[in-house]
C-alpha cells in the first residue's frame, strides 16, 4: 500500500441481518421447525475510498446514513462483508463520548483504564493523572465513583482523557463539540485543535456542520448507505443543504 | 539484554489494571473494603470447621473439612471464571466498540483476577491447616504449579466458548448455572474421590476432577499425583482453552453486531 495513505477501503458493503426473534435457546429450538425470521439491512453499499496520512477527513449524512457503521468497519470493531478490504496504515483509535466508563468505579480509576485502553502506560497516566483532573475541572469530585456525576461531568473526563491518546489515526464519532460549558468548549477546542489533531489523520463523523467547515480537508456525504459526494467542505456542503 | 517492546508492556500493564479493579471493584463501598477477600473465607472455614466438628457429623475425621474446603474452593474458581465470562462481550463492549483491545486480554485479566482470589482462599486455607491440623510441607507442593496452570487452562477454555455462545444465546447463563450446580455434585467435592478407584475410573480423565484429586493428593496426603491422570488432565486442558481460543475468534467477529 502507498505508504502516504492512512486507510483505504475497497469495495465496502455491509449487510445486518435483523433477527425479528430473540436470542434465546428456546427461540433457537424453534427456528428449527418455523424457520429462521430474520430480514437483511444494507447498510454499506460499494464504498471505495483512500485517506492520506495527516488528513482531517469529515462524514456526514442524515441518521441511518451508514456514518458509524463506516467509522465501526475502519476501526476494525466490525467486519464489511465478503470481498471487502480495509486497509489501516498506522495506530487507530476511535475516540466517542459518553462511553467507556464503569460506573462503580471512581473517576480516578477510570482514568487509569481509559487511559490504558488508550495506549498510555501506567506511569504515563500516573505522570499526566492531575494535568487530566485539572484540565476535566474535576478535582474535588476525583475520588467519587462516576455514576455520581452528571453527563456534563462524563464529557468533560471522557476529553480530558482522550486528549492524550497515543494514535496515528482518530476516528470521531461525534466526539468533538457539545462538550460542558462555554469555557470548557473554548479551552477543549484549543487543545484539540493544537495537540491532538497535529499531525494526526483524522476521520470525523458529525451532524455540526461548523466543526465540519471549519476543520475538514475532504468531506463525504453518505446517503442510504452510498457515497453521494467526496469533496472539499463547501462544495459537499452546498449538495448537503440542497438535498 | 532482552527488553520487551513498549507495546507489549503496555498491554501487560493493561491486563494487569482491568485485573486490578475486576477483583477489587466487589469490595468497594464496603465498610471493611477489601479485608473482605480475607474474611470471607476465613468465616467459610471457620463455619465448616464448627459445623462438621461440633454440630454435625461429629463422628467424621476431622481432616473431611480440610479435604471439602479444598474442593470448594477449587470448583469456585472454575465456577466464577466460566460464570463472569458468559457476559464479558456485553459487559466491555465499549471497550471493544471504541479501542483495539484483543479480545483475548479481556480473558487473560478475567483469569488473573478470579486466581488471585483462589490463591487469597488457599492461604486462608494453609493457615487454619497449621494453626488447626499438623501438614507436612514438601517439594511435592510444586507439583500444584502445574495442576493449577492445567486449571486455568480448563477454564479459560469453557470461558472462551460461553463468552462466545452468550452472544447468540441471551439465556445461556441459566442453563450453566444448572450445569454448575449438576458439576458441584458430579465432581469428587463432597465425596470421596477415592471411590474412583474401583468404580466410574473414566471420570478420572474428566479435568477438574483430575485436579481436584491432584490437589488433595499434594496438599492433604504429601502424596504425588497420578501422573497419568495429570498430564492428561492438562493436555486436554490446553486442547479445550486452544479450540475453545480459536472458536471465541472465528465467532465473535460479529459480537458487537449482536451487542449493539
Amino acid at each position: 500500500m502507498n505508504t502516504d495513505i492512512a486507510i483505504k477501503l475497497e469495495n465496502i458493503q455491509k449487510t445486518y441481518i435483523l433477527h425479528d426473534r430473540g436470542n434465546t435457546i428456546r427461540d433457537r429450538l424453534f427456528s428449527v421447525f418455523t424457520g429462521k425470521a430474520s430480514r437483511k439491512l444494507t447498510a454499506l453499499q460499494n464504498i471505495n475510498l483512500e485517506i492520506k496520512k495527516g488528513e482531517f477527513f469529515g462524514i456526514i449524512g442524515r441518521n441511518g446514513s451508514g456514518k458509524s457503521t463506516l467509522v465501526q468497519i475502519m476501526n476494525k470493531s466490525i467486519p464489511p462483508d465478503r470481498g471487502g478490504k480495509v486497509t489501516v496504515n498506522g495506530k487507530a483509535m476511535k475516540l466517542a463520548l459518553g462511553v467507556g466508563f464503569n460506573s462503580e468505579l471512581t473517576a480516578r480509576q477510570n482514568i487509569m483504564l481509559n487511559a490504558s485502553v488508550l495506549g498510555m502506560s501506567i506511569s504515563e497516566i500516573k505522570a499526566k493523572m492531575d494535568e487530566m483532573i485539572s484540565f476535566a475541572e474535576l478535582e474535588n469530585f476525583i475520588d467519587t465513583p462516576v455514576k455520581f456525576y452528571s453527563s456534563g461531568m462524563k464529557s468533560k473526563l471522557l476529553f480530558s482523557i482522550a486528549v492524550n491518546a497515543e494514535a496515528d489515526i482518530f476516528l470521531m464519532d461525534e466526539f468533538f463539540g457539545g462538550v460542558g460549558d462555554k469555557n470548557f468548549r473554548e479551552k477543549a477546542d484549543e487543545v484539540f485543535h493544537n495537540r491532538l489533531v497535529k499531525g494526526k489523520t483524522i476521520i470525523h463523523v458529525s451532524h455540526q456542520m461548523e466543526t465540519i467547515k471549519k476543520y475538514c480537508d475532504r468531506v463525504m456525504l453518505l446517503e442510504k448507505g452510498k457515497v453521494i459526494a467526496i469533496g472539499t467542505p463547501k462544495e459537499v456542503l452546498k449538495l448537503n443543504a440542497a438535498q | 539484554m532482552f527488553r520487551i517492546s513498549k507495546t507489549f508492556r503496555n498491554r501487560l500493564e493493561r491486563i494487569y489494571l482491568f485485573a486490578n479493579h475486576d477483583y477489587y471493584i466487589r469490595y468497594y463501598g464496603s465498610k471493611l473494603g477489601i479485608l473482605w477477600a480475607f474474611l470471607k473465607p476465613f468465616f467459610h472455614i471457620m463455619v465448616l470447621y464448627v459445623t462438621f466438628t461440633y454440630l454435625i457429623f461429629r463422628q467424621r475425621d476431622p481432616h473431611f473439612i480440610l479435604y471439602l474446603f479444598t474442593g470448594i474452593i477449587t470448583w469456585q474458581f472454575f465456577s466464577e471464571m466460566t460464570n463472569s465470562s458468559i457476559s464479558l462481550f456485553n459487559k466491555q463492549r465499549n471497550i471493544l466498540q471504541n479501542s483495539d483491545m484483543p479480545k483475548i486480554d479481556l480473558f487473560w485479566a478475567m483469569l488473573g483476577s478470579k486466581l488471585w482470589g483462589y490463591l487469597i482462599n488457599f492461604v486462608i486455607f494453609i493457615v487454619f491447616y497449621v494453626v488447626f491440623f499438623d501438614p507436612v510441607f514438601s517439594l511435592k507442593y510444586f507439583y500444584l504449579i502445574p495442576v493449577w496452570l492445567g486449571l486455568s487452562m480448563f477454564s479459560l477454555g469453557f470461558s472462551f466458548y460461553l463468552a462466545t455462545f452468550f452472544i447468540y444465546l441471551r439465556d445461556l447463563d441459566h442453563l450453566w448455572s444448572i450445569v454448575l450446580m449438576a458439576g458441584f455434585w458430579m465432581v469428587p467435592i463432597i465425596w470421596d474421590y477415592k471411590m474412583l478407584e474401583t468404580t466410574y475410573q473414566f471420570m478420572n480423565y474428566i479435568p477438574i476432577t483430575a485436579f481436584l484429586i491432584d490437589i488433595r493428593q499434594i496438599v492433604l496426603h504429601n502424596e504425588l499425583p497420578n501422573m497419568h491422570y495429570m498430564v492428561t488432565a492438562i493436555i486436554i486442558s490446553f486442547l479445550i482453552a486452544g479450540t475453545g481460543y480459536v472458536f471465541m475468534q472465528r465467532k465473535s467477529k460479529k459480537a458487537l453486531e449482536y451487542l449493539l
